[in-house]
């Protein structure tokens, strides 16, 4: 029905229907229907004000200084990084991609950024990737090249959505050491609570070696949101054994933890171990 | 000049004006450059109004686009049109900003209360239970009612949508534009609309 009311059907098709439907009450009905919930979604058109089409004008012309000459070949230096961080990553990407022999790749790169990156059910990867265009690139995380690239991503924090992606695909490969390492920097440093709940879901099956142990025990103790600290908790109780050296950091935690739900969390984890909740 | 023309003779074929205003844009005429964005800068504003519904984030993707324009004219080799090539632009920057926007949704659905944590998505839910029932004009509640049936759509198909719906764009073009094929962005729409259909179908 979408293809005939936006006239997308063939002419002979968009005759059929039409034929058909002069005969035919409910598909007569249906065609009505379809446009007047179009026609109602016309009216909820939003139309750009003169004073914001003006102030994007007057913005856009302030930031090209004055519509001076473009330049003939794009100058990284001229880029406008409002973020040094921003700014950094992109270089640092930039670098390693302009390194990369990535395939389909005839000349180096400038300046690059991940924009997405997608598994399939394989574990293959596609990656997009912005330099002056965005392209493509296919493989899995045993290429050393495109592994490499995923991981600098996945600490480009100017871009949280890729950052998630990247972390999401890469704790598929958290039994390689360099991985996990990258995991366990993300959970402990990363700013965005998505970023830190996704690498946490990678360290899962790891929950029982102990630098991931230790890693876990210092984002219980800082990190500042509840929900984060749940998940931590449930990793290191999880197996239900009784660890000595985590009963330690429960019992520091349960008198410093100022969420009501998480406190519960830790007086029940302490239960299950048989520990207190006194610190002696 | 006479402006006369020999009978039989064919006249050198004349580049369009649009393809004049751009090759000198590109070799640097600062007047040619703001004619070219004052050709598009309306429509572009427009779709990046009605895909991200928030002039905040529209007036950057506005900002961002015709930046990347500034900077990257010069590789434009009228391979396709240049809207396409500035639509190809203005889409993907629509779509980042749809992707950050789910993350961040992600990121702050969950407050602290002194009863735990609650998820922010269900107060908003009971909120509206108990909103002002005089909050009734017909326009506020259709454009709340489609923003939140557009929210259901992928980042895709919320672009598909609005090129077709909105913009008049043949699914050929947005093909192009999303560098995808003519049948990928018919399927998207379908889905698109389905799911628009779900949502707000007693509007019909």
């Amino acid at each position: 029905m979408p293809f005939y009311y936006y006239g997308e059907l063939p002419p002979e098709q968009e005759e059929e229907v039409e034929a058909h439907c002069a005969g035919c009450a409910p598909c007569h009905k249906e065609v009505e229907e379809y446009r007047k919930f179009a026609l109602a979604l016309d009216e909820a058109e939003l139309e750009p004000s003169l004073g914001l089409l003006s102030e994007c004008r007057d913005l856009l012309a302030q930031r090209v200084g004055e519509w001076e000459r473009p330049a003939p070949k794009p100058k990284w230096w001229r880029i406008d990084f409002r973020f040094p961080v921003a700014a950094l990553a992109l270089l640092l990407i930039g670098w390693f991609a302009a390194k990369l022999n990535l395939p389909g790749q005839s000349q180096p790169l400038i300046t690059s950024l991940v924009r997405s990156v997608e598994p399939d059910a394989s574990g293959r990867l596609t990656i997009a990737v912005d330099d002056v265009q965005r392209r493509v690139i296919n493989g899995g995380l045993n290429d050393a090249n495109v592994r490499r690239l995923v991981l600098i991503a996945a600490r480009d924090e100017s871009n949280p959505g890729v950052q998630v992606e990247c972390v999401d695909a890469l704790k598929r490969m958290a039994h390689s050491t360099e991985i996990r390492t990258a995991l366990m920097d993300a959970v402990q440093h990363d700013p965005s609570p998505s970023v830190r709940l996704k690498a946490l879901e990678g360290l899962k099956q790891f929950a029982t070696d102990g630098n991931v142990r230790n890693a876990l025990s210092t984002v219980l103790l800082n990190d500042s949101n509840p929900n984060v600290r749940m998940e931590v908790i449930d990793l290191l109780v999880g197996g239900g054994a009784r660890d000595g050296s985590m009963v330690g950091v429960l019992q520091n935690q349960v008198h410093r933890e100022d969420n009501s739900y998480v406190r519960i969390r830790l007086q029940k984890a302490l239960q299950q171990m048989n520990a207190s909740e006194g610190v002696f | 000049m006479t402006g006369i023309l020999t009978i039989g003779a064919v006249p050198e074929r004349a580049a369009s004006p649009e393809t004049e205003i751009i090759r000198a844009a590109q070799s640097g005429d600062p007047e040619a450059f703001e004619r070219l964005v004052r050709t598009y800068d309306q429509s572009v504003l427009r779709i990046a109004l009605n895909v991200l519904r928030s002039p905040e984030d529209a007036r950057d993707v506005y900002q961002e686009a015709f930046l990347r324009v500034y900077r990257n004219l010069h590789t434009f080799r009228f391979d396709c049109s240049f809207h396409t090539w500035l639509y190809r632009i203005v889409t993907n920057i629509c779509l980042d900003h749809l992707r950050k926007r789910k993350v961040r949704r992600e990121e702050s659905s969950v407050l602290d209360t002194a009863d735990g944590p609650v998820d922010r998505m269900e107060r908003l839910e009971e909120a509206a239970a108990h909103a002002d029932p005089e909050r009734t004009l017909y326009s506020r509640q259709l454009g709340g009612r489609i923003k939140a049936a557009l929210e259901n759509l992928t980042p895709r198909e919320r672009v598909v949508f609005e090129l077709r719906h909105f913009q008049g764009l043949r699914l050929r073009g947005i093909g192009e534009v999303l560098g995808t094929s003519e049948e990928a962005a018919k399927n998207c729409l379908f889905r698109a609309t389905q799911k628009m259909r779900n949502v707000l179908g007693d509007l019909a």
